[in-house]
């Protein structure tokens, strides 16, 4: 009896189903490339929706998320497979996100002032614009830091464990940034609240 | 954080569903007790679902074909490769062209070399002489020799001039008729000499008789070229001394009103030994004036001296006759001055009106004549005799205790001097207008004022007027008597103030 607890105590070996992330990469790591390409077909919208929520643009979504993958592809082969796949792949994708935003923000120092500054691209009324874009407007004022958990929550649905891993901090800090940001949310928001409904 | 906010912030993971189950029920009862929690939560669950409200973006069909296709390609390692791409090329190039410079040290001078060959041979293509086309007259030759100006196409309507910078150094211009002196020097000349028909012919001969020599020192082609022999300063010379020695031997009496002391025979031998040199001397190198650029350059041009050819140069003379130098006076020949030539240095200035090129980095070929310096003193004092005698313009000699004047008046020399103590106003004004009335008469002077001329400093002639007369030193010696004008107003004031007082003045 105590052998069989001590048995059911121990990790168990993870069954894996043939067509799941980790066997896919298996495949990959002995050679068959085609299993990458069914790795991009899997993540590929989830990743793109990271990086056109977080960049708060479709410009460059498919152009990035093409370097993500690239970039995994280049570095599956060390895979350690500790972690979820998606964990990492969204790890991944949100660093090349932060290092876009932080070149598009020095080619912001070094670019001459439009006239009459920056123009925002916030709607002023929701009949400009369909409900969607005015908050999507309204969530990139976000910053960063507050912007990328709380999307990850509210539209990819991932779970706190899952955004402290991808963010490579703490569920504590998560949670504490999707409430400010939504408080914040909630600021920049008030100028159309009754149009909203808020 | 306080107890309130650490309760929203657990009402935010409610709604996320993310609070353990001892978190729910804690915030659950809290939330039956409190309204403000309640409310609280309601505006966090709006704000969820308006961010919920976000629609994805709509899926790519093909993007993992596009990824594959990227990575099959190697595209990503290429892509560091093509943004430093332009940074390799260049730095290969340029440690190409240095290897290749270090090589062959003389590959741009000799590139240079070639396309300079090049250039100059198409410019150098048919030229054809000008001066034959334009039919020098007597008038021309002597015009030439004395105000240093031939025509350059037998319309008349424009015009080469030769002269010397401040330094003495050789310069020509392309000028326009209306900017060219328009007098019949030679008629003067006749007549001061006080010659009769029958000598007048013999100067007539003489002159004549460099018609033909002067031909092939200026070329034209239908490429805008103008080529000029260096010669041509060297024959303005000859002729004017030769002109000197015949009119001596024509009128002496009437000669040394030019040059008092006279032709020595030592420089008539000079003269004509010079003269024999450059007429047997072939031209074998021309300046080249073109639209892109001065040089100079070999060239070789032999006058058809058989009269077969002379027919069929004829021919030709017709179209040379419908040739005009179209020197572009525009901005673009400003540049010519920046990018002269640093191997003969042809300084060019254009504007709308002239093109004057300085020859300053170029020498004339004197070699020919070695003697023909010593004459140059000879040449520069007859000139400005000549200018005197025959413009008539007073000569004006500045001295520390005031001015002297000669002025001609047929066969006199009037002189008189104005001494600064007696000076006054109104007879300085007075000989002020005087002077420039005698200028402004003088065809000499007639010049139009150029209105974007740079030029207009040449134009002016400002070197023969300053001879004469200098505005500056006048201008100071109007300030000067101002001031004497001035001490004389307060020795009459104090002079005053002394008869008040009763006292007898001397008056010096």
């Amino acid at each position: 009896m105590a052998l069989n607890n001590k048995k059911e105590n121990l990790a168990q070996p993870q069954v894996l189903n043939l067509d799941d992330d980790f066997s896919i990469i298996k495949k990959f790591i002995d050679g068959d490339q085609s299993a990458f390409k069914i790795l991009v077909k899997r993540h590929k919208e989830k990743v793109r929706n990271i990086v056109y929520l977080t960049m708060s643009s479709s410009d460059l979504v498919d152009d990035i998320a093409q370097e993500v993958f690239i970039t995994v592809y280049r570095k599956l082969k060390n895979f350690r497979f500790e972690s979820q796949f998606t964990t990492w792949l969204y790890r991944i994708t949100v660093n090349k996100c932060k290092d876009q935003l932080r070149k598009k923000n020095v080619r912001k120092i070094f670019m001459p002032l439009q006239e009459g500054g920056e123009v925002s691209h916030f709607a002023t009324s929701v009949e400009e614009n369909d409900l969607s874009n005015v908050v999507m407007d309204a969530v990139s004022k976000l910053p960063v830091k507050l912007r990328i958990p709380l999307l990850l929550k509210d539209i990819e649905g991932f779970s706190y464990q899952e955004i402290a891993e991808s963010l490579e901090c703490e569920m504590g800090t998560v949670k504490s940034r999707i409430f400010r940001a939504r408080e914040k949310l909630k600021t920049i928001l008030e100028p159309l609240e009754k149009e909203l409904i808020l | 954080m306080n107890n309130k906010e650490k309760y929203f912030e657990l009402l935010s993971a409610y709604i996320d569903q993310e609070l353990s189950a001892g978190e729910i029920s804690e915030i659950e009862k809290l939330l039956s007790e409190s309204v403000e929690l309640r409310n609280k939560l309601e505006e966090l669950k709006r704000i969820k679902n308006l961010t919920g409200k976000i629609e994805p973006l709509p899926e790519s069909q093909h993007f993992e074909s596009k990824v594959m296709a990227e990575l099959d390609r190697g595209q990503s390692g290429n892509k560091k490769f093509k943004r430093w791409a332009p940074a390799f090329a260049l730095g290969i190039v340029t440690i190409t062209v240095m290897i290749v410079l270090y090589l062959n040290p003389n590959i741009i001078s000799d590139f240079w070399k070639e396309q300079k060959t090049a250039i100059a041979g198409f410019y150098k293509d048919n030229l054809q002489p000008v001066l034959y086309a334009a039919d020098l007259t007597n008038d021309d030759i002597f015009n030439f020799a004395f105000n240093n100006q031939l025509p350059l196409n037998h319309s008349r309507d424009q015009y080469l001039h030769l002269g010397y910078d401040d330094s003495g150094k050789e310069y020509f211009e392309i000028r326009p008729a209306i900017q060219v002196v328009e007098e019949s020097g030679y008629d003067k000349f006749i007549s001061a000499l006080k010659l009769n028909e029958q000598e007048k012919q013999l100067v007539d001969s003489v002159i004549g008789s460099y018609a033909e020599a002067l031909e092939s020192q200026v070329l034209i082609n239908d490429k805008n070229t103008l080529a000029i022999s260096p010669k041509l300063w060297n024959y303005r010379k000859a002729i004017f001394s030769d002109l000197l020695i015949v009119a001596e031997n024509l009128n002496k009496q009437e000669f040394v009103k030019f040059i008092p002391r006279g032709v020595s025979p030592d420089e008539k031998i000079k003269v004509v030994n010079a003269l024999h040199k450059l007429k047997s001397t072939p031209e074998k190198q021309y300046i080249f004036c073109t639209p892109d650029s001065v040089f100079s350059d070999d060239y070789e041009f032999k006058l058809a001296s058989i009269e077969k050819e002379k027919i069929k140069m004829d021919k030709e003379t017709e179209k040379i006759k419908r040739i005009k130098i179209n020197i572009n006076f525009d901005s673009s020949w400003k540049k010519l001055n920046e990018s002269s030539n640093p191997q003969t240095d042809f300084r060019v200035e254009v504007d709308s009106n002239i093109c004057r090129v300085d020859i300053s980095g170029y020498n004339i070929p004197e070699i020919h004549m070695p003697d023909f310096d010593s004459i140059n003193l000879f040449i520069e004092e007859a000139t400005k005799n000549i200018q005197l005698y025959t413009y008539k313009i007073p000569r004006i000699e500045h001295l520390k205790e005031g001015l002297k004047f000669d002025y001609y008046d047929g066969d006199s020399v009037h002189s008189f001097e104005f001494k600064y103590e007696y000076f006054n106003m109104d007879s300085v004004m007075q000989q002020e207008y005087k002077i420039f009335d005698s200028i402004k008469n003088n065809n000499r002077f007639m010049f139009k004022w150029f209105n974007d001329s740079a030029l207009a400093k040449y134009q002016f002639d400002v070197d023969y007027f300053s001879k004469f007369y200098d505005r500056e030193t006048m201008k100071e010696q109007m300030i000067q008597l101002k001031e004497q004008l001035r001490r004389l107003r307060e020795d009459m004031i104090i002079k005053e103030e002394e008869k008040e007082k009763g006292r007898i003045i001397k008056v010096k």
